[in-house]
């Protein structure tokens, strides 16, 4: 299946790298403000939280759009906009539930993530993988052996402690 | 333009007029940015006659030539002005996200002259910049003054560097805080904007930084993020930040305790930083671009100090107010790095303050009578605090230790001054014991701030995994620049305090270089300066570069009246052997520093009396510069 842009906020360290990865490959000089990858700092606590495109299965952009120049390619699951078709009327923007389709305005155009042709230099350039780029079956697969993992642990420790007890010892130091 | 955005902000404080002028040719091509143009305008503007506190000094930010791209840590500024401690050039780095917020506002450096009449504040959004009052905020803690400044101005996400209480009353190792966390703590650099009545800068800016060469540039920086990251000593600082040198550092005996009254603890691990990792750390936070992310967020979850949280506490805070003090409650310690944040001080040299302190205490050069009733036993965090809160407020003892530990030893008489662990030029140091590390302990007497770290701290002769007898003897002249003991460090130290200055001219993170033992070096300065400016530079010609800023920043100090005769570790550490742990014995010798020294001058072109000779001006391209200094000859 097509790969996804994966965010795991708890990674995130607030480098802004993947801003400046985007904004210079995408508008040509490092400028987080035309970056399509944003990330959202909750100071003075400690939280930062990349908020990016989901590429929508049905798009609310694609949907308002009067001039039908947003589209989901089918094989890549990648949401464009046309910059023949996009007449600049900023309606995406207002669909959008999540803020990430922006308004250019040097190109006087909508602008979004489209994953840098299959090789989004966000991820390229995060340490943490903060942002990764994976297949999502994979993603919710590895969240449940995390919270498998803490269940293991768990019940590991119980069986110990229960063998121990049922045998009449005590945990020693090794 | 490329790199540079091309442009200084003037700001009189006295007239409150503010100018914009174009970022000179001489300057870009000669001093690179950053710390490097910091200084040769500090040297044009602010001469022997100008008292540090006075309206004539002036005090410069500085951002780097490669801030605001994606060079690996490309987000750190330099402060620099005359130096109300040292009396010498002074100045200060920091990390954090204000130098690219400055660089996106479109200044690369904000030049402060005078002094405002009452508190102000400048605010700089792109193009648009005034000076608005401060009264409200004067008095007021950093973090409060963020806070408020924020509301004021209606936008969480400017970012600012302010002066807390101690700057505003003159402590003389005042800092500037960014983000509240972020200190430029040497030398005090907050004391001279306390007294311009500069209470914070705010900056805000969204436009865009550009590289001439986009593509080499890229694929440069990407290749310098996975050397970083895959880089022997990246791990612990990842993971656990500078508290990771602790341990390290005392395994080799290097760990100053107890006022380096020995080098040997057994209570080493209460400050160990798997302890520290898991009962107070609880996020790694990153600075601009970093790839690192050695900020470590913590919190304090139970005791007294339960619900205190923050960011950054450092080896620094550590080695001062922990091994310095021996105190062992990483809480209380907490508690100490918070009060400094907050009210704006140094908390190196705030540490060693009061390590030095309590030696006195024990040693009875001072009493009860002369701490105003403190019990400044060793250990005894509740009196730290104490004195750090009558510090900030300059209160009777404060008010004595706010002069810096060389000026309170001074005034204090009876031998006190014998008992600082080491200083240089006014300024002390004291964290790693650097008599067992002999290019460190060149580089701290050579430092042109003063006894410090960041000058040069030649990391190379300190982590064996980091080279290999062939690479040193192909680059230093010797196996031996790897062996700390060994005085064979010339070239290496002039290496590294080249390699420094140049990090610091990019505004580039020194953990990210060979300063730390790995990673980016020399080579790698050229590459992303050339590629982000269209300026041409290779290995030796960025290198030419460096060495006309040092040699700058040496004049500047000769022309103050400083010689060789400044260029000395004093204190314990000058004469005194170290006592306990695997290097108890080792000491500085004289003669063979003093040969060192010899070699070291030679290399830079300076005579033996360290002052810069005309044939080395007059190659670096600064007769003007041997004007001013030659009369200072004697031979």
């Amino acid at each position: 299946m097509a790969k996804v842009l994966v965010v795991n906020p708890d990674q995130c360290t607030g480098c802004g790298a993947c801003e400046l990865a985007c904004s210079m490959r995408n508008a040509g000089e490092f400028n987080p403000s035309r970056s399509r990858i944003q990330v959202v700092s909750f100071e003075p606590d400690f939280f930062r939280c990349p908020v990016v495109c989901l590429q929508c299965y049905e798009p609310p952009c694609a949907a308002i759009c009067p001039t039908e120049a947003i589209t989901r390619d089918e094989v890549t699951g990648i949401v464009k906009v046309s910059k023949e078709k996009c007449d600049g009327c900023r309606m995406c923007e207002e669909a959008c539930p999540f803020g990430v389709i922006l308004f250019s305005e040097l190109e006087q155009k909508a602008v979004k993530c489209e994953l840098c042709d299959g090789n989004p230099q966000c991820v390229v350039f995060c340490p943490t993988k903060a942002v990764d780029f994976r297949e999502p079956e994979a993603k919710t697969a590895d969240k449940r052996k995390t919270l498998a993992n803490k269940l293991k642990e768990v019940y590991e420790l119980q069986a110990v402690y229960y063998q121990l007890e049922a045998g009449g010892g005590k945990i020693a130091a090794r | 333009m490329y790199g540079w955005m091309g442009t200084i902000l003037r700001v009189d404080l006295s007239s409150g007029k503010i100018e914009k002028e174009p970022l000179s040719d001489r300057l870009r091509l000669n001093y690179i940015g950053g710390r490097g143009i910091n200084s040769r305008i500090l040297y044009d503007s602010v001469g022997p006659e100008v008292d540090p506190l006075s309206p004539e000094n002036t005090l410069i930010f500085g951002t780097g030539t490669v801030v605001g791209t994606i060079a690996p840590s490309a987000g750190r500024i330099t402060a620099t002005a005359k130096s109300p401690l040292t009396g010498i050039l002074g100045d200060g780095n920091a990390g954090g996200h204000f130098s690219a917020m400055m660089k996106r506002a479109g200044y690369d450096h904000i030049v402060f002259t005078g002094k405002a009449e009452k508190p102000v504040y400048l605010w700089i959004d792109n193009d648009h910049v005034e000076l608005r009052p401060a009264d409200h905020l004067w008095g007021k803690t950093t973090s409060e003054t963020e806070e408020r400044i924020h509301k004021e101005l209606g936008d969480p996400m400017i970012k600012i560097g302010a002066i807390g209480p101690a700057g505003e009353r003159l402590v003389k190792y005042a800092s500037i805080m960014f983000e509240t966390c972020h200190a430029v703590g040497r030398t005090g650099m907050g004391t001279v904007m306390g007294s311009k009545n500069l209470k914070a800068v705010a900056v805000r800016g969204n436009k865009g930084v550009r590289v001439a060469h986009p593509g080499p540039f890229m694929r440069l920086a990407q290749n310098l993020h996975e050397r970083i990251i895959s880089s022997p000593m990246y791990k612990g600082l990842a993971y656990y930040g500078t508290p990771y040198f602790t341990v390290g550092q005392y395994k080799m005996g290097w760990l100053a305790v107890k006022n380096s009254q020995t080098n040997e603890w057994p209570d080493v691990l209460k400050l160990g930083h798997r302890l520290l990792k898991k009962d107070y750390f609880v996020k790694e936070l990153a600075c601009t671009a970093c790839p690192r992310h050695c900020n470590q967020a913590w919190l304090v979850r139970s005791g007294p100090y339960a619900g205190l949280r923050g960011a950054k506490i450092e080896y620094g805070a550590i080695a001062g107010f922990g091994h310095g003090c021996t105190i062992t409650d990483f809480a209380a310690i907490a508690k100490m790095n918070v009060l400094c944040d907050e009210y704006g001080i140094d908390v190196i040299e705030m540490g060693f303050a009061l390590s030095t302190a309590m030696e006195w205490y024990e040693k009875e050069l001072i009493t009860k009578d002369d701490t105003d009733g403190i019990d400044l036993s060793w250990g005894n965090a509740e009196a730290a605090i104490a004195v750090i809160n009558k510090v900030a407020a300059r209160q009777g003892f404060g008010d004595l230790l706010a002069e810096g530990p060389v000026r309170a030893a001074r005034q204090i008489g009876r031998g006190a001054e014998r008992y600082i662990s080491v200083h240089s030029k006014g300024m002390t140091y004291g964290m790693d014991d650097i008599r067992a590390m002999k290019g460190y302990a060149l580089s701290a007497a050579t430092s042109t701030r003063g006894a410090d770290h960041l000058r040069g701290m030649p990391g190379l002769e300190m982590i064996p995994q980091a080279s290999t007898p062939e690479m040193l003897e192909k680059r230093f002249g010797t196996a031996e620049a790897g062996i700390a003991t060994s005085y064979k460090k010339a070239p290496l130290v002039v290496y590294i305090q080249n390699l420094a200055t140049l990090t610091d001219c990019l505004e580039l993170c020194k953990y990210n270089t060979e300063f730390q033992g790995e990673a980016m070096n020399i080579n790698d300065r050229a590459g992303l300066f050339s590629l982000a400016t269209g300026v041409e530079m290779d290995e030796k010609a960025i290198t030419t570069a460096a060495e006309r800023i040092y040699t700058v920043e040496k004049a500047f100090l000769v022309r103050e009246g400083m010689t060789r005769k400044d260029d000395v570790l004093n204190g314990k550490w000058g004469s005194e052997p170290i006592v306990g742990g695997p290097c108890d014995g080792e000491r500085i010798h004289a003669d063979k520093f003093n040969k060192l020294l010899d070699e070291y001058y030679q290399l830079r072109g300076w005579d033996m009396n360290g002052i810069p000779t005309a044939a080395t001006l007059s190659a670096l391209g600064l007769e003007d510069v041997n004007q001013d200094i030659k009369h200072k000859r004697t031979t």
